[in-house]
């Protein structure tokens, strides 16, 4: 991630102008208690320097009970007025929106990256990414949370004044509404390791209608060009074929779900699933639901190619925050190995392996123990072995 | 010519000949405390060039000379040194034992074989630590917190760490049990607690909170111990822990610990000032409760380093006003300290400069405290520099500063020589300017949103902590000039009799400079106050050899 100090010191979230205030507030309380305690400190410190006090001149009071109450009660009176402001700013950063009237973003932290689930959009698609997107004076509610093996970590948006730790096992909360399109860092502000000072995201506050049009569509980012709809996914819409198999998410419609099929069967299987599908039916399902399908073969072969799109796996390379410590377009080594060319150094298996169970072979002058074993469906591993051999 | 506790000494076994071995044996007060200032201090320095170490790696962003690990190692290794074997042993470890005794007119402390004991286990915990640099997992890099559930996965050397710190708490609590049951039982007769000095008060409210804070870090640290090595599950989110509550944990004793480190350190201030004003000290009573209501209320405020970690509202509402309360009675000394210095006769010495410079830092660091207290505003400064500049204006700015002051005021009564008061003086402005310009531009980083324990950082951070290694460097330079001028003095500085500062309390009424081994030749009768100055001259005076009043 290129590392740009964005929009650090701008107020983008409708309560950074509280927090602010309360700082300033507190900044000249500051100012002038400082002032009441070191201003006459150095005048006595020369008014009565030694050499201009006669003995018998030094003075003896030890008490005054009019100025012992003054800088008692002042400074008091003061400290409870930033008492108040703390408070007041808090409970304007904690009072969550109600849910109904806010994006609620699911926030995963894990080592070392953040990625973001937002709720289905219509076509029942869930957009999964590793930057958020939101739109501009929106209420968003974060729920955040870490995997269970992993560490603490904190979402920290500097720009708008916001942070609260994300804790493995928990479920911590934190909203915000930004009425200021432009792009904030996001950096992660609780220790947890090596790569703790690169464990930065972004947040894009953009206008409504390009996040509408973003949401309600397959593309990755709002930014990104279309996705081009392959002649296979055409093929697998055209011929109702989403109507009973869902191929993005596990749900179960009429038929089983198709996500990651492309990596459990061959091609040759999938060919006769489509012709003639009561040939071999899945465990808990009946025979003659589904209607042989009677096509070209060009066209099964596009669809079977639909199957194994490799996008999938570029999505799940980055959402597992494989890209936190292996690049992939370059031989940097972040922390782990550089993974550019893989795939033809190494076979499926033993790749399946390094992201099962890491320390099985741990490359020269790497240490074990630094990534954590993944576990992942077989479906998402083979996505993303795939993803790795086709980048080269 | 008379004997000073260098010439002969009591040993905690047998009446060993060699010079050594009566170093190491002894269970005088003031032996002890020198050698807890010696040990204390090489790792003060170890800690200082590991700090220098990231100061240069944080010189531009990227990476130059350590990498990330190393790095986290290196915080953790100069954050654990710096508290657990320099700062919580710190003044009590120093000049608890070698001043409050002879404040109180004691002989000794009330068990002077268990302080020998709690020294050498000092010296056993400190060894632990160390130890874990030499071992193949090296040492940790889980920060001075130890947060779990990093502490329990990371590969590195935690459990040296954590049994190390163990250890150091178990010293700290037997060091003050001894200074509880010493005050209470050996203040020369006629000292009720209202005659006693301040430093003395600021000795008694640590060692409570020596005696009752330190057991809640020690069972944490078991539990921490026993989730790595056995899974417990009590921390572990894995196994169904809660790595919040660890946090808690954590922070109901290291909260109360910072207190620990300020309270004696306030107690050097309120000896220096009025002695270096010349004049009786300005609100006693104020100052000697404000000390005991800040150890009280110090133990309800731990919840204010949790403001993000996960906790209701309303208990984060409780903590921060109660955080606030323990602000009041720290402010009122303050205003005490100043008003002592009004008409009276103000001696620019070295002591009175570091108290001086002192003032003005430690506003700094608790009125920055303050900032972070109030819990809308800390929730975006936690965990940034802001936080890392506040402490350091707290710990170093405060509390070492005061112990540096300490030392140069009691250098005549440890030493019976002098150092060079010029050259003292060139060295306090040397890390006074260093250590503005050290930590002032941190806070500025964080409050643009510079993440603390960050190797490697955005480009626009760079100004500030370029200021900041110059900083460091000017107070490195000062630090170690302050080191040679001390050293000067005691090899060739000028003899002094046994109070050059024209001081009022008992530890400047000794037979002898040094003292002997035994202190005071006769248990004098105390029925003065702690500060009397009449026309700038201590009223109370005493003939060395019987202990009377002869004014
Ligand atoms: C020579 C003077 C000092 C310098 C240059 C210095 C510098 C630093 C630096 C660069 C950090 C790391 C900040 C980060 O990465 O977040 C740090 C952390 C720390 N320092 Fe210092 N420091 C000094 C003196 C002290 C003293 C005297 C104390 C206490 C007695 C102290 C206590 C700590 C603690 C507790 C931490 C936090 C460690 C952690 O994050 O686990 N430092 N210091
Ligand atoms: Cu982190
Ligand atoms: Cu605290």
């Amino acid at each position: 991630m290129s590392n740009t100090l964005e929009g650090f010191n701008s107020q983008a979230a409708t309560f950074a102008a509280d927090v602010d205030q309360a700082f300033w507030i507190n900044f000249w309380i500051s100012i002038i208690l400082f002032l009441s305690v070191v201003v006459p400190m150095i005048y006595f410190a020369w008014k009565y320097r030694a050499d201009k006090v006669k003995n018998e001149d030094i003075c003896k009071v030890t008490h005054n009970t009019s100025l012992e109450l003054a800088w008692t009660l002042i400074p008091t009176a003061m400290l409870f007025v930033l008492f108040y402001y703390g408070y007041s700013s808090m409970k304007i950063l904690r009072t969550m929106p109600a849910e109904s009237q806010s994006i609620v973003v699911h926030v995963e932290g894990k080592k070392w990256s953040w990625n973001y689930t937002y709720p289905a959009n219509k076509s029942g698609y869930i957009h999964k990414t590793a930057e958020l997107y939101v739109p501009k004076d929106q209420n968003i509610i974060l729920k955040m949370t870490a995997p269970l093996n992993d560490v603490l970590h904190a979402f920290y948006v500097p720009a708008f004044r916001m942070k609260e730790d994300v804790v493995p096992g928990r479920i911590t909360k934190q909203w915000f509404n930004s009425e200021v399109i432009g792009t904030y860092d996001v950096e992660c502000a609780e220790y947890c390791g090596t790569r703790h000072s690169y464990m930065y995201s972004k947040v894009h506050v953009i206008p409504r209608a390009e996040y509408d049009e973003w949401f309600e569509s397959k593309k990755r980012t709002p930014g990104a060009p279309d996705v081009k709809i392959s002649k296979g996914q055409e093929l697998y819409e055209s011929n109702g074929c989403a109507g009973c198999h869902s191929i993005d998410t596990d749900a179960v419609l009429v038929g089983p779900s198709l996500k990651g099929i492309g990596a459990k069967y061959d091609a040759g299987y999938l060919k006769d699933a489509i012709v003639n599908p009561d040939k071999d039916i899945p465990e808990g399902f009946t025979a003659g639901v589904m209607p042989p399908f009677t096509l070209p073969d060009a066209d099964i072969d596009e669809i079977i190619n639909y199957f194994n799109n490799t996008d999938k796996g570029k999505e799940l390379y980055e959402a597992n925050g494989c890209a936190g410590c292996h690049s992939i377009d370059s031989d940097a080594i972040l922390v782990g190995p550089s993974l550019k060319g893989i795939g033809g150094k190494r076979d499926a298996a033993y790749l399946k392996d390094a992201i099962l169970h890491p320390d099985k072979d741990v490359p020269e002058g790497f240490t074990a123990g630094v990534m954590p074993p993944f576990t992942l469906p077989d479906a998402d591993v083979s996505e993303i072995i795939r993803y790795m051999q086709s980048a080269k | 010519m008379s004997k000073s506790y260098f010439d002969e000494t009591h040993c905690a076994i047998g009446h060993p000949k060699s010079t050594f071995m009566q170093w190491m044996l002894t269970v005088d007060h003031k032996r002890i405390g020198l050698m807890y200032a010696a040990v204390m201090f090489t790792f003060f320095f170890i800690a200082v060039s590991t700090a220098l170490l990231m100061r240069f790696e944080l010189f531009a962003p990227g990476q130059q000379f350590i990498d990330g690990d190393t790095f986290n190692q290196a915080f953790t290794l100069h954050g654990v040194i710096m508290i657990f074997l320099f700062i919580v042993p710190g003044i009590p470890a120093v000049f608890g034992n070698i001043v409050m005794p002879l404040m109180i007119g004691a002989k000794d402390v009330s068990f002077p074989r268990l302080n020998w004991f709690t020294f050498w286990l000092y010296i056993f915990g400190s060894a632990i630590a160390i130890a874990s640099l030499f071992t193949d997992a090296g040492f940790a890099d889980t920060g001075w917190t130890f947060y779990a559930p990093y502490s329990l996965n990371t590969g590195t050397n935690v459990i040296f760490t954590l049994v190390a710190a163990f250890v150091l708490g178990m010293a700290s609590i037997l060091t003050g049990l001894n200074f509880l049951v010493t005050i209470h039982r050996l203040r020369a007769p006629g000292m009720t607690f209202f005659k006693m000095p301040l430093f003395v008060w600021g000795i008694y409210a640590t060692a409570w909170i020596q005696l009752l804070a330190t057991p809640v870090v020690g069972i944490t640290l078991i539990l921490a111990i026993m989730e790595k090595y056995f899974g417990i599950g009590i921390f572990d989110p894995s196994k169904g822990g809660d790595p919040v509550l660890f946090e808690h944990l954590f922070w109901i004793y290291s909260h109360p610990a910072v207190y620990l480190m300020i309270l004696p350190a306030f107690g050097i201030m309120s000896e220096i000032i009025p002695v270096f004003s010349r004049r009786e000290i300005f609100g006693y009573r104020t100052i000697a409760l404000s000390s005991a209501s800040i150890a009280g209320i110090g133990y309800l405020v731990w919840g204010h380093h949790l403001y993000t970690s996960g906790m209701a509202d309303i208990a984060k509402t409780v903590f921060s006003l109660l955080t606030f309360f323990v602000a009041i009675p720290t402010g009122i000394k303050f205003y005490d300290w100043i008003a002592t210095m009004y008409k009276g006769k103000i001696i620019l010495s070295t002591p009175m400069l570091w108290a001086m410079g002192t003032i003005i830092t430690f506003a700094i660091g608790g009125l920055t405290g303050v900032t972070i207290a109030m819990i809308g505003v800390d929730i975006h400064l936690q965990d940034t520099y802001y936080t890392v500049a506040h402490f350091h204006y707290a710990m170093l700015g405060g509390v070492v500063f005061l112990f540096f002051a300490g030392m140069h005021y009691w250098f005549p009564l440890v030493t019976g020589k002098m150092y060079d008061e010029s050259k003292a003086k060139i060295a306090f402005y040397m890390q006074f300017v260093g250590f503005n310009l050290l930590w002032f531009p941190m806070f500025i980083a964080g409050f643009l949103g510079m993440p603390r324990r960050y190797f490697d950082y955005l480009p626009e951070f760079q100004i500030y902590h370029q200021f900041s290694f110059f900083g460091a460097l000017l107070f490195i330079a000062g630090l170690v000039f302050m080191f040679w001028v001390f050293y000067k003095g005691w090899t060739k500085g000028e003899k002094v009799g046994p109070n050059p500062w024209h001081a009022t309390t008992l530890e400047w009424h000794m037979p002898t400079s040094p003292p002997p081994l035994e202190n005071h030749s006769k248990v004098p009768y105390v029925d003065f106050d702690p500060y009397e100055y009449h026309h700038g001259e201590p009223v109370v005076k005493f003939d060395y050899e019987t202990m009377r009043r002869i004014d």
